[in-house]
């Protein structure tokens, strides 16, 4: 760096004060959830959760119809 | 014995005295001032909001609805012929409870303000070399009793004295600074954007901060502009103007005019007279051919326009927050 050479100074600067004004925070953090983040991760794919909820619908009309099947069966026995 | 010596050596020290006094006389000296101009100019930095005007005390607002703008300016004066460089460094953003710093609370992190160039305003104005022209003179003169003297043809080359020259317009922006580089005394260059990662320390602030992050705003190499194009400008400002107008100019010296004459007639110069010398500067005319050596030093503004943006972290509780850019000039 040179120095300067008659009137003028060395190194000059200048101090600029700077505010910001918070007013209030609009809204909670958006937080992503993702498998493998470091929070848990509790959710299921919608496909998942549709067939097991097909399978369980299904499985509970056989039930019923084995279960009404069998009724006047036994009333027969009897 | 001693009363009979007396006269004797006070005849002796009148010899001597008359044996010293014209050698006093030869080895008289004369004391001749010489002075020489070296480029004594001014460079300042000025640091203002976007219209020119100072910023004010309550500082430059960041944040929504505020721009963030400031302008950053530097000036030289028939400065010495140097670069210059232009950086900035930031301060955390504490509390402010209007006079003081709240250093207990909770700051808004340098890291969290970035500078950038939205504007791409960057310019040069009124950007003029400082150089020593060299000036051949030629015509003819008389000098002597009128009728006495014969014409002689004049051709003698002259150093002028330091002269500011102009080669580009008033103003050299961003789109046009390509085009002028080559004629540039000192270069304009692009700052540096993103984020100040490390803070600097405010005053009276109880953590210490010894290696802010420093970014430049704004910075010019001195380089040598061609020289046809300041040869060029000097003459068609002064070419074929005679020696008393040059002179009146500042372009010349008369002495250096007379002794460049005197040379070529075989005389000394103090042998014209005062008509003859008239006649001189009047039958002489001018034209630029060169310069002397390198640029001496330069003046003209140059202009930059960063902003400064903000990311308030989420966790920042309400309230006025303040802290301070400062911007620093350097030569280099």
């Amino acid at each position: 760096m040179a120095s300067r050479e008659g009137s003028a100074v060395g190194n000059d600067s200048h101090t600029v004060p700077v505010t910001v004004v918070v007013h209030s925070q609009p809204h909670a953090p958006a937080v992503h959830h993702s498998p493998g983040s470091s929070l848990p991760f509790t959710g299921a794919p919608l496909e998942a959760l549709t067939a097991w909820g097909v399978a369980v619908t299904v499985v509970g009309a056989a039930v019923v119809t084995t279960l009404r099947r069998r009724r006047p069966g036994s009333r027969s026995a009897l | 014995m001693i009363r009979l010596s007396r006269p004797r050596a006070v005849a002796s020290l009148a010899a001597a005295a008359a044996v010293l006094v014209p050698v006093a006389a030869m080895a008289d000296s004369s004391t001749v001032p010489v002075t020489t101009v070296v480029a004594t100019g001014t460079r300042t930095l000025n640091v203002t909001d976007p219209t020119g005007a100072a910023i004010g005390a309550s500082g430059l607002p960041l944040g929504a609805g505020h721009g963030g703008a400031l302008l950053v300016n530097v000036t030289d004066l028939n400065y010495q012929h140097a670069g210059y460089q232009v950086s900035a460094t930031m301060t955390n953003l504490y509390p402010w409870a209007g006079t003081t710093y709240d250093f207990n609370g909770t700051p808004i992190p340098s890291s969290a303000i970035s500078v950038g160039y939205p504007s791409n305003l960057l310019d040069l104005v009124n950007v003029k070399s400082l150089v020593d022209p060299v000036i051949q003179l030629t015509g003819s003169v008389s000098v002597g009793p009128v009728g006495l003297g014969l014409p002689t043809a004049i051709n003698q080359t002259v150093d002028g004295t330091t002269s500011s020259v102009q080669t580009l317009a008033d103003q050299v922006t961003q789109s046009t600074l390509a085009s002028a580089l080559a004629e540039l005394p000192v270069t304009l260059g692009t700052g540096e954007t993103g984020s100040f990662d490390a803070p600097a320390a405010l005053p009276g602030e109880p953590t210490a901060h010894p290696n802010p992050t420093s970014k430049v705003l704004m910075s010019g190499t001195a380089q040598d502009p061609a020289t046809a194009a300041l040869v060029s400008a000097l003459q068609s400002t002064y070419g074929g103007e005679t020696a008393a107008q040059l002179v009146a100019a500042g372009l010349l010296d008369q002495n250096a005019v007379i002794s460049a004459v005197a040379q070529q007639l075989g005389i000394t110069p103090d042998l014209l007279s005062a008509s003859d010398i008239t006649s001189i500067m009047s039958s002489l005319t001018g034209d630029i051919t060169s310069i002397v050596g390198s640029v001496l030093g330069q003046s003209g503004s140059y202009n930059t326009m960063p902003t400064l943006s903000i990311n308030v972290p989420s966790s920042a509780s309400a309230g006025v927050y303040r802290g301070q850019l400062v911007v620093t000039l350097m030569d280099t």
